[in-house]
């Protein structure tokens, strides 16, 4: 049967009209991905709204292949220009920019091409084989867990992006989580810090924050007199050093893809969580930890896989009970129910052998996304030897149509522009902007779920203790902070000893 | 040479300034005076997610209504605020027709005593293309095997039984308002963040019950996931392929008139949008109502299809508006009265 | 003395902890007492107010900042924090950097403000390009202007044209 299945989907795709459909859906993903400002949600709207007419097996490809394309693209600029495409490359740029300043970001692009095609191969299987053991996961996950998870996010990148300095990432967190607290609140719609205003009542918009944070501290700090060398480029780096280095990771591409698998089936819970997740779990257990966060390559091959496995992990819900794993699938969620299928409970007995189109179609856009991904690269490198003072101008109008087309309000430029400010602030006193975006992408969710959850247990503080998941956070955020207090305690014993020394 | 320069310089600036002010009159200019409509691609703003009711009958009808208007249709959303967020920008936006409004006419209707808007529906023409019901759905093993005994936990239990809904002001939360005010029921409300996390909230067991729309759980009750306790329309709910839903009215005849209650799907355009226009809406929208794809929808996602325009319409969201407005402020959830927006209390 | 003026600013920056703390701190009262009247003006169980996680946050940022007050006070003190960022002060309004920085930005605020909002996207980016371009002395006035063009051509075409995405 299964065989069947897959030998139909291949038959499809060999036809000419589905192959060039595939090639461009992922290119126009990828230039989606590259620009700050359009995200995966809004690539995968717009095509369903053109691939409406078409023949259904050939819409839902180019809609698989602009997901894809939009999910892997965010990692050129983020090496290159330490501007993420997506909310999500943001994890990737820590250590993606370091390589690209070292004159390797043809390697670093490389690099997180293919671990993010990886990424999306370990999601079509997991789509494949654990669909019905995942589906249950999905379920386990109430408003507790989804709060304690979206601090545990907070927490976590706190610590990782602050090189060193992990109070600061904190505040630099709660900042971010403070900004997504503003306007209508989810629950009551009580307008909170909003003084009144129509724009500040709807939220402040994630994309324009984001391209603020990162974005305008590039911009501003270019405007510096000095002549910064141009970054010499090699050119022809070696695939197969790429590959070797790949090879030598391959444990952490594993278990990268376990966590981006099982943070996609997560309903609600997005690429950028999976990406810091997996960053996390890479930095604990490598025997190098001093060298995230300086440019190490694992940084960038765990980011990016568990970024685009959760593609294959957010399928997951989608098919099995019709709910949607982040906004970009809720819009796949959609396209599927216009196009005529019936993802949810009764799929599998309805088309049995859709679950096999979707993850070949996975299979075969990572392919293309890898391929193009590097061409795009040859190119895009060379943005590195560009002029600043005449690249900068040009990337701040793209930044400021990138803010502008996401609501289309003017409201939204100021945002990026205040936020911009904002971000020059941090990096001048050296917070990292990363958990502030954390933040602010977690905000509504830790909002929402905690107070649901105190008012499913009447205030009451209990189901901390007693759900398991819950325990589990509660135990590793614990340990987060009083790991944070023991060196806090060390260095003081360090400092005492000097001055005792000096004295 | 430094001279030059700033001679350049300040010719640039002063032919910006006149640039700057000169600029409304001469954009003026590249208007045409064609009355013709639609000469471009028309947007259709989707106040909520996509995935969701408005946005799923949104993108089946307006593509069908592209067809016959010759034009795309690029549906936009712009979640936030129950809606209002999207419907403030098409008010906001030129009142030309290509910037259509699609929404959910029960939260539609709650905006002015909510405080979101000053306008109400009576400033829009509204066509609805389909109705979907309010369930009250449980997991199959719950303690409430029927309505009667839901009814019973509720009065015995006062404030203890949750209820999950898609959040304040939206069709389950009203419905939930509305039962309350009715039968003399508390409950307790859980509000989630659209309708989808609230049906998985049921399933998990993390609230008894769940009132949503049935579109937006109808696969769940074909597949035997929830249990549809009651339907509030006013005759059994039949979908296909699933048990039929008794109608709450069998139970507690009183609610006769509050039937049926549910969210009713289409679009609006404000009031003054130029008559040629509306016409041009009104024909294309008749012509999508009558396609078989639309027809699909409505078997497949269990809805209703009433096709309803002009003053059919108005009559309609009028007397949704009437119930709605007036169990939001009874039951406290709303406060602005809807005496001052002048919608009269429902007729016992 | 100066020396150890130079290490601080460059290894630890102590005077930014310093200042920022202080920032953040009245930052932090400003949310605690926003929540508290948010809460209040709401009413019902405080444990499900809108007031609960910002008061939660504000509780949390005020504990921070005044960690990080502590930590920059440790070797230096309040007297030594200030003088060293006097220092600073008097260094950086001097620094032509900061300068072609802050000129920097009130160009891109003026793009951001006025110009956008003004014009359509054409025109104004265009304007900006060559005005921004010209002020950093990044080429000739032809140079500038080719450049300028077809960046505003191209970001037009591909957004409006190919992404359908209206521009202002």
């Amino acid at each position: 049967m299964a065989i069947q299945y897959i030998l139909d989907t291949f038959t499809q795709l060999l036809s000419p009209i589905n192959l060039l459909t595939l090639v461009l859906s992922v290119f126009f993903g990828l230039l989606v991905g590259v620009l700050p400002g359009l995200t995966s949600t809004m690539a995968v709207a717009l095509l369903t709204g053109l691939t409406y007419g078409i023949a259904p097996e050939t819409a839902i490809l180019s809609l698989i292949g602009v997901y894809v394309g939009a999910i892997s693209g965010g990692v050129q600029t983020a090496i290159l220009l330490n501007i993420p495409g997506t909310p999500a490359a943001a994890a990737t740029a820590l250590d993606g920019y370091k390589i690209g300043q070292r004159g390797e970001a043809g390697l670093g692009i490389f690099l997180g091409n293919a671990s993010a095609f990886l990424g999306t191969i370990f999601g079509a299987i997991a789509v494949l084989l654990l669909t019905p053991l995942l589906s249950v996961l999905s379920l386990k996950f109430g408003s507790w867990e989804f709060f304690l998870l979206a601090l545990f996010g907070v927490i976590m990148c706190g610590s990782l992006a602050s090189g060193g300095d992990t109070l600061k990432g904190w505040i630099s967190g709660i900042l971010g989580l403070f900004v997504a607290q503003i306007g209508l609140d989810a629950l009551n719609s009580y307008p909170r810090f909003s003084y009144g205003n129509v724009d500040l009542m709807a939220g402040l918009p994630l994309i324009p924050i984001m391209i603020g944070l990162f974005g305008f501290p590039e911009i501003v700090n270019s405007f510096k007199n000095e002549k910064v060398k141009a970054i010499k480029e090699e050119m022809t780096y070696r695939v197969r050093k790429g590959i070797s280095i790949l090879i030598s990771k391959f444990a952490t591409v594993i278990r990268s893809g376990f966590m981006g698998v099982g943070v996609g089936v997560i309903p609600g819970v997005g690429e950028d969580v999976a990406g810091w997740l997996s960053y996390w779990a890479a930095r604990v257990s490598s025997k190098n930890k001093e060298e995230f966060g300086k440019g190490a390559y694992e940084g960038v091959i765990a980011a990016e896989t568990g970024v685009n496995a959760t593609i294959g992990g957010n399928i997951i819900p989608v098919l099995t009970l019709a709910v949607p794993g982040s906004t970009s699938s809720a819009v796949l969620l959609a396209a599927l129910w216009l196009h005529g299928y019936r993802p949810g409970p009764l799929l599998m007995t309805e088309t049995p052998g859709f679950i096999y189109t979707i993850s070949i179609y996975l299979v075969v856009s990572a392919f293309v996304m890898l391929i193009l991904g590097l061409i795009i690269s040859r190119y895009t490198v060379k943005l590195l030897q560009i002029d600043k003072r005449i690249l900068m101008p040009i990337i701040f109008v793209i930044c400021a149509v990138g803010s502008f087309v996401i609501d289309n309000k003017f409201f939204s430029v100021y945002i990026m522009f205040i936020f911009g400010i904002i971000g020059l602030l941090l990096s001048k006193t050296k917070f990292p902007a990363a958990p502030f975006l954390l933040g602010v992408v977690l905000g509504p969710m830790a909002d929402s779920n905690l107070r649901r959850s105190l008012v499913l247990s009447d205030g009451s503080l209990a189901p901390l203790f007693t759900r398991p998941i819950c325990l589990v956070f509660v135990i590793i955020i614990a340990i987060m902070i009083l790991a944070q207090f023991k060196v806090f305690s060390k260095l003081q014993a360090v400092l005492f000893k000097k001055k005792a020394n000096e004295s | 040479m430094k001279n030059q320069k700033a001679v350049v310089g300040g010719i640039a600036i002063v032919l910006v300034v006149i640039l700057a002010i000169a600029w409304p009159s001469i954009s003026g200019m590249f208007e045409s005076k064609d009355t013709s409509w639609p000469k471009k691609d028309i947007t259709v703003v989707v106040p909520f997610n996509p995935g969701g009711g408005t946005d799923l009958t949104s993108r089946a009808v307006a593509d069908e209504m592209s067809k016959s208007l010759g034009k795309n249709i690029s549906v936009v959303n712009t979640p936030g605020a129950s809606g209002s967020v999207g419907t403030i920008s098409v008010a906001n936006s030129p009142h030309d027709g290509y910037n259509i409004l699609a929404n959910g006419f029960m939260s539609f209707v709650s905006y002015p005593v909510m405080g979101y808007t000053e306008t109400t529906h009576r400033d829009w023409h509204i066509w609805i293309a389909t109705f979907a019901p309010n369930v009250i759905a449980t997991q199959p093993d719950s303690a409430f095997k029927d309505i009667n005994e839901l009814i019973k936990g509720l009065k015995s239990n006062p404030g203890s039984v949750t209820f999950g809904t898609a959040g304040i002001g939206t069709g389950g939360h009203i419905a939930s308002e509305v039962l309350k005010s009715s039968l003399g029921i508390d409950y307790k409300h859980v509000p989630y963040q659209g309708g989808n996390p609230a049906i998985v909230a049921a399933l998990s067991g993390e609230v008894n019950v769940v009132p949503q729309l049935s579109m937006e759980m109808v696969d769940m009750l074909r597949s035997g996931k929830l249990k549809g306790l009651a339907a509030l329309t006013d005759k059994t709910l039949e979908i296909e392929g699933a048990d039929p839903i008794p109608s709450i009215t069998e139970a507690f005849p009183e609610l006769k008139n509050i039937v049926p209650l549910g969210e009713a799907f289409g679009f609006a355009v404000p009031n003054d949008t130029p008559e040629n226009v509306v016409q041009k809406i009104d024909e294309a929208f008749k012509k999508a109502m009558e396609s078989d794809s639309v027809k699909k929808l409505a078997t497949e996602k269990g809805v209703q299809l009433l096709g309803y325009s002009g003053a059919q319409a108005q009559e309609y969201v009028e007397k949704l508006a009437s119930v709605v407005d007036w169990a939001l402020f009874d039951g406290g959830v709303a406060k602005i009265s809807p005496e001052k927006f002048n919608i009269e209390r429902p007729g016992k | 003395m100066e020396k150890q003026i130079a290490t601080t600013t460059e290894d630890q920056p102590k005077h930014f902890d310093f200042i920022s703390s202080i920032c953040l701190s009245l930052i932090a009262l400003y949310i605690v007492f926003g929540s508290i009247k948010i809460s209040k003006e709401v009413g019902g169980p405080f444990y499900s107010s809108p007031g609960l996680l910002p008061l939660f946050l504000g509780c949390m940022l005020l504990l921070c900042s005044v960690l990080l007050f502590a930590r920059s006070l440790k070797k230096t003190g309040i007297s030594g924090n200030i003088s060293t960022l006097k220092a600073w002060f008097a260094e950086v309004s001097k620094s032509k950097d900061v300068m072609n920085m802050l000129i920097g930005i009130v160009i891109l605020g003026i793009f951001t403000f006025v110009l956008m909002p003004t014009f359509p996207f054409l025109i104004s980016s265009f304007i900006f390009m060559v005005f921004l371009m010209k002020v950093l002395d990044a080429g000739s006035y032809l140079k500038v202007i080719i450049i300028s063009a077809c960046v505003s051509a191209t970001v037009y075409t591909l957004f409006q044209i190919i992404f359908k995405v209206p521009l202002p």
